[in-house]
């Protein structure tokens, strides 16, 4: 059996524990954690830089962008959560400790010291669940097998706030799992998910419902690869959609202001599939 | 029109204070817009230029700030435009300061045919038309079989590839005047300038000088352009998506620096970083957006959004000092290299034209 890594932006992150329990209690637990420590200089530089100041405050305030919201009725990954038996766990640190996984920091992921950390343990599966964009130096270490499960369908939706985007852009709100290569979301997928998109519905809520889509595929798929089951990945057809980033003021106000109309294009949308 | 987004009142209170930073200029322009304002030196003279391309951005702007005033100010310009050109034609370049000679310039000239060609529109006049059609078949008569200039240049001898930026007011004015003359000289500059594209997108000599790195000023004026000429000769293939790189690259650059542009580029894409151009930035988000307008696509939208976002977190909306109250400086920090300590008349009018022209896509997405 291959060994798991599971990489992390930070220690109270709420979906990379829920996957780390999810493959422990198919027998697969990860052999290691890596978290790529929010507080180093060049990270906190480059998470102002690209996502601006509001939201290391937020980090630091409690209000991590991630947190799950707190009403279980309108918080997909709280009821997960809740459902799971995981609700008051959100610490990798205190996860692994529990159940005697090891779990280290690091400044940067793409750092000698981390692709040293990797490369250490021989072929590897990573399931990535945070800690930044990934580079030659890592996914060398990773022996070019790290699995994503992101928030959009590719190639169409590629990059950041891929839920929001998808919304917005009208494509079907789903979770793509894909392998990570060197451009951003552009390596061959494994699987598509199509996530449900209900009357009613917050931007968050949803959000939280890829989030739990992503979690649950994510722990399938790192299960079979590291059991020699792994799906056979494939590229779809078509160019690669131009890259999203994160949303302006402006658009987050359109798609707010738009979202009940779009919820009913992508039920829409769902039901023609 | 109702404003439905609470981002579109913002952008029209950053568009009311710029239209009024660009009427001070012109209260201290001595007839014309001052070129720029400076905490040490106060106003400086009156810089025909940008006072012709200042004349559009007062048209457009009357109507949504509903503002007649700025309607007047713009045809007070442009007499005053119509007094200072010579009889064969051009304009002169520079600053009008009491007692200097007047030289032709042919990008100045340009940029005053962007007034001319605004005001005809707008008025029917043929005052108007005649002086733009005046000023296009001068520069026409004087280009060379090569698509070059020998008088007239910033730099003596030195056609940058910025020059589309001359390309396109020709082309304006021969949709107005019909000068078959005109339009083929502007083709012969747009061809000369899309020849010197490179492999990385980069259209080599697209700064004030071939030696040193471009400031992302005069990087969006050749972009904009060659894709103002693209869009309005219908030839997209042949000027408009060769500027693509280059401009998408700039999207990918600000988008992952919070809307935030280096001051300038070197022609290998290396960045000059410590300062920000900010009149570049929303340059850029003109190109931007003048391109979503053909393939419609939101997320360029959302990369113009937070150039202009950047352009606007810099902007001085306190009443105190008055003469920086809705100003854009060249650079941020002030102290960086593009018009060092100085807020030019040409960032407002970018600034003023790129929040009209979101805050209209915005409201456009809303109401749809």
């Amino acid at each position: 059996m291959k060994p798991i890594v599971l990489t992390a932006g930070y220690d109270r992150a709420p979906h990379s524990v829920a996957i780390a329990e999810g493959l422990r209690r198919l027998g697969t637990p990860p052999d290691l954690i890596l978290i790529a420590y929010p507080f180093s200089l060049t990270r906190i530089r480059a998470i102002i830089r690209s996502r601006g100041l509001g939201t290391v405050l937020n980090y630091t305030s409690g209000k991590g962008a991630k947190s799950p919201g707190k009403d279980p009725h309108s918080s997909p990954l709280r009821e997960y959560l809740t459902g799971t038996g995981l609700a008051e766990q959100s610490s990798l640190k205190r996860w692994a400790t529990q159940w005697n996984v090891r779990c280290t920091s690091v400044g940067d992921i793409n750092s000698h010291a981390a692709a040293r950390i990797v490369s250490r343990l021989g072929p590897c599966i990573t399931g990535y669940t945070g800690g930044g964009i990934l580079r030659r130096r890592f996914l060398d270490a990773a022996g070019h097998y790290v699995l994503n499960a992101h928030s959009g369908p590719l190639p169409a939706i590629r990059g950041m706030n891929a839920c929001e985007w998808s919304l917005l852009l009208e494509q079907p709100v789903s979770v793509t799992l894909h392998h990570i290569d060197e451009g951003i979301d552009t390596g061959p997928e494994l699987e598509r998910i199509a996530v449900e998109a209900r009357t009613g519905d917050t931007v968050d809520a949803l959000r939280e419902r890829c989030v739990v889509a992503g979690i649950d595929a994510m722990v399938r798929h790192l299960h079979a690869a590291a059991t020699g089951a792994a799906a056979t990945p494939y590229s779809r057809p078509g160019p690669s959609g131009r890259q999203c980033f994160v949303m302006a003021p402006a658009l987050r106000e359109l798609l707010e202001q738009r979202l009940p109309a779009l919820i009913t294009r992508q039920q829409k949308m769902a039901q023609q599939a | 029109m109702p404003e439905t987004l609470p981002s579109i009142a913002r952008y029209n209170a950053h568009l009311r204070i710029t239209a009024d930073w660009l009427l001070q200029s012109i209260q201290h322009g001595k007839g014309g817009s001052s070129a720029h304002y400076s905490h040490l030196r106060g106003w400086s003279a009156p810089y025909p230029e940008t006072t012709g391309y200042i004349i559009p951005t007062l048209i457009d702007a009357s109507a949504p700030l509903d503002d007649p005033s700025l309607h007047t100010s713009a045809i007070t310009l442009g007499e005053w435009l119509l007094d200072l050109q010579d009889a064969a034609g051009w304009w002169p370049g520079g600053l009008l300061k009491p007692g200097s000679a007047r030289q032709p310039s042919v990008f100045n000239t340009a940029q005053i045919l962007d007034g001319m060609t605004a005001l005809a529109r707008n008025t029917g006049e043929a005052r108007w038309r005649d002086a733009a059609a005046r000023g296009a078949s001068w520069l026409a008569r004087n280009l060379g079989a090569d698509g070059c200039w020998q008088i007239g240049n910033y730099r003596e001898g030195v056609n940058p590839s910025y020059y589309a930026q001359v390309a396109w007011p020709m082309l304006q004015v021969w949709q107005l005047s019909g000068d078959d003359l005109v339009h083929e000289a502007a083709i012969r500059v747009l061809d000369r300038i899309i020849a010197r594209r490179v492999s990385n997108g980069v259209i080599a000599g697209w700064g004030f000088d071939e030696d040193r790195p471009a400031p992302t000023h005069t990087i969006a004026y050749t972009l904009r352009g060659l894709i103002e000429s693209a869009l309005l000769l219908d030839r997209w293939d042949t000027y408009g998506e060769p500027c693509m790189a280059a401009l998408e690259k700039l999207s990918r650059k600000s988008q992952i620096a919070d809307g935030r542009l280096p001051g300038a580029y070197r022609e290998d894409w290396s960045a000059v970083s410590w300062y920000s151009c900010l009149t570049g930035n929303v340059q850029t988000a003109l190109c931007l957006l003048r391109v979503e307008q053909r393939e419609r696509d939101l997320r360029l939208v959302n990369s113009a959004a937070r150039l202009v976002d950047h352009v606007c977190s810099h902007q001085q909306t306190g009443s105190r000092p008055a003469a920086t109250r809705g100003a854009v400086a060249g650079s941020s920090p002030p102290w960086g290299r593009y018009m060092f300590m100085r807020y030019p008349n040409w960032a407002a009018k970018y600034h003023a034209d790129a929040l009209m022209m979101l805050a209209a896509r915005l409201q456009g997405e809303a109401d749809r």
